[in-house]
């Protein structure tokens, strides 16, 4: 029982950006809705949410991510934007419980909030969301994500990134994570992921920090869109070609073999 | 095991991150033992690769040439390990099956210039005179890069006299890896599907491995333009619809210009 669910557990860390729903219904339907499995697949569920900045919406006009860095209790979250705190069930992926909520620290949370605000802004235009957040051990945690999900045209993609000040030396690390599902008459996806580390010399120079973010983001960007040129024009080409080299489509039939015949010429006159 | 579980897996591997797909159709058939049969035949893997014995060519294994732990050469025509009772071509198709291995070992060799080919035929004991079959291709790029996987079934009918109706169902497996300083790790992997029938004529029984031979270069000619356009366009823009390298004002004002632009042409 216990495999069962492990197993079934990579199932969902596997699932698509915008598709797990349509993953745990079909894993439901494999296991008969087996109670003690199902049961056994809620920490999967949550570790998913935790990790993929699960958007939620608090209002109609204000949205928070849901991960470790903002997580206050057991199901309990905080949006350092909208300053308040909500109760958010991983299974029916509801909000209850919205109240005001100011985490403690001497950090300028709110003037960096509005620094990477303006910057998701500006280059984040589908469905997205970040945060800024405190840390017990003193560190500052920004998050970003963006959702595009089109289920209609078989695609969803997601962009997330994050990363962990140190106020103190100016230190920061963080990481991209980029997945694609493509899925019309296939299935195919892109994942990457790529760590971004730097320093700043000013931490509560909030601007100068989110100014770095974005260039290393729009830099890194630039750098996926160039391998796929590359992967195009090197690695594909050399697995099939469009044409042989003769640039003419095959003469199939008995006397086939005749390409042997010439390509043996050839060899032997190189 | 119901219509209901077979979906709901299938549904899956549509779904599933494709790099995983052995491992998790080894966990459905754990978990729904039913379904392993079908899932089995209908789920494409990456094609293994062994060592004929007789004849020391490489051939490609899958489902459809295997026979319990054992599979057939199409290079000999025998299973490796031998199998007793193991289903084998009549010996006039093995004739077709061997021009039909040729055939595609000069195609492959024309279009894919390394790699390893595989044609596996069988016998329909429908009482027709037609048959079945399987062709396989395979390459990896030599700087390990990437991997190619092409799966062809094919059936066909041929109840006219100087003609055949063929159905293809075509699967191309294909995975790319990028790993450097600048870009992390990336990968693309997957797989795209696509279906086929078509008639064509037959003056005899060879017309057939050279009817199929010409629609599957066609079809493998357009999956290569369909996996082209995914992998490398559909997959950046996606990518570019979460994030923009340009700024939205900057965008706005592109728009703008651009409005005032066309209204400019119009206007002359």
């Amino acid at each position: 029982m216990s495999t069962t669910a492990k197993n079934l557990g990579s199932f969902i860390a596997d699932a698509p950006p915008g598709e797990i729903n349509e993953v745990y219904a079909d894993i439901i339907t494999l296991i008969e809705n087996n109670p003690s499995i199902v049961k056994a697949l809620e920490p999967h569920i949550e570790k998913f949410n935790l990790e993929n900045f699960t958007i939620v919406n608090l209002s109609s006009d204000s949205s928070a991510v849901i991960s470790k860095y903002n997580q206050i209790g057991d199901g309990e979250f905080y949006d350092s934007t909208s300053g308040k705190s909500f109760s958010f069930n991983h299974i029916s992926r509801k909000v209850s419980n919205v109240s005001n909520y100011s985490p403690e620290t001497s950090f300028d949370v709110a003037s960096l909030n509005v620094s990477l605000g303006n910057y998701v802004l500006e280059h984040f235009p589908s469905n997205s969301s970040y945060g800024v957040f405190p840390q017990p051990d003193g560190t500052i945690v920004l998050v970003i994500v963006d959702n595009k999900f089109n289920p209609s045209n078989f695609w969803n993609g997601q962009w997330k990134s994050f990363y962990i000040l140190n106020p103190s030396s100016g230190e920061v690390s963080g990481r991209v994570d980029l997945d694609a599902h493509y899925y019309e008459d296939g299935n195919v996806r892109l994942k990457s992921s790529h760590d971004i580390n730097f320093s700043i010399s000013d931490s509560s120079d909030t601007k100068s920090l989110v100014k770095k973010i974005s260039f290393e983001e729009s830099k890194y960007q630039q750098e996926v869109n160039k391998s796929f040129v590359e992967l195009n024009e090197s690695s594909f080409k050399s697995l099939r070609r469009q044409l042989p080299v003769t640039r003419s489509k095959i003469n199939w039939g008995k006397s086939i073999g005749t390409y042997r015949l010439g390509k043996d010429i050839t060899n032997s006159r190189a | 095991m119901s219509d209901e579980s077979y979906d709901a897996a299938l549904d899956l591997f549509r779904r599933l991150d494709p790099q995983n797909i052995s491992k998790d159709l080894a966990t459905i058939c754990k978990i729904v033992p039913g379904l392993a049969e079908d899932l089995l035949s209908s789920v494409d893997q990456p094609l293994g690769v062994n060592r004929c014995t007789k004849t020391n060519k490489s051939y490609l294994t899958c489902d459809y040439n295997r026979d319990g732990d054992s599979f057939r050469s199409p290079w000999s025509g025998e299973y490796e390990p031998a199998v007793a009772d193991a289903p084998m071509p009549s010996s006039e198709l093995r004739k077709l099956e061997i021009l039909a291995n040729d055939s595609f070992d000069i195609y492959r060799d024309l279009y894919y210039e390394g790699g390893i080919s595989s044609v596996y035929l069988w016998d329909l004991n429908d009482g027709s005179s037609s048959f079945a079959g399987v062709v396989l291709l395979k390459k990896k790029s030599n700087n390990g890069s990437g991997a190619w996987d092409s799966i062809h079934v094919f059936e066909f009918d041929s109840n006219k006299r100087n003609s055949a109706t063929y159905r293809i169902t075509s699967t191309v497996i294909l995975d790319m890896v990028k790993e450097s300083q600048t870009v992390g790790k990336l990968n693309l992997s997957g797989n795209l599907t696509r279906q086929l029938e078509k008639e064509l004529p037959v003056d005899e029984p060879t017309s057939h491995i050279s009817n199929i031979g010409t629609l599957i270069e066609d079809i493998e000619s357009k999956i290569r333009n369909s996996l082209q356009e995914v992998y490398f366009g559909k997959a950046r823009d996606i990518i570019g619809e979460c994030r923009t390298i340009s700024t939205s004002s900057e965008n706005q004002i592109d728009r703008k210009l651009q409005g005032e632009l066309v209204k400019g042409i119009d206007g002359n």
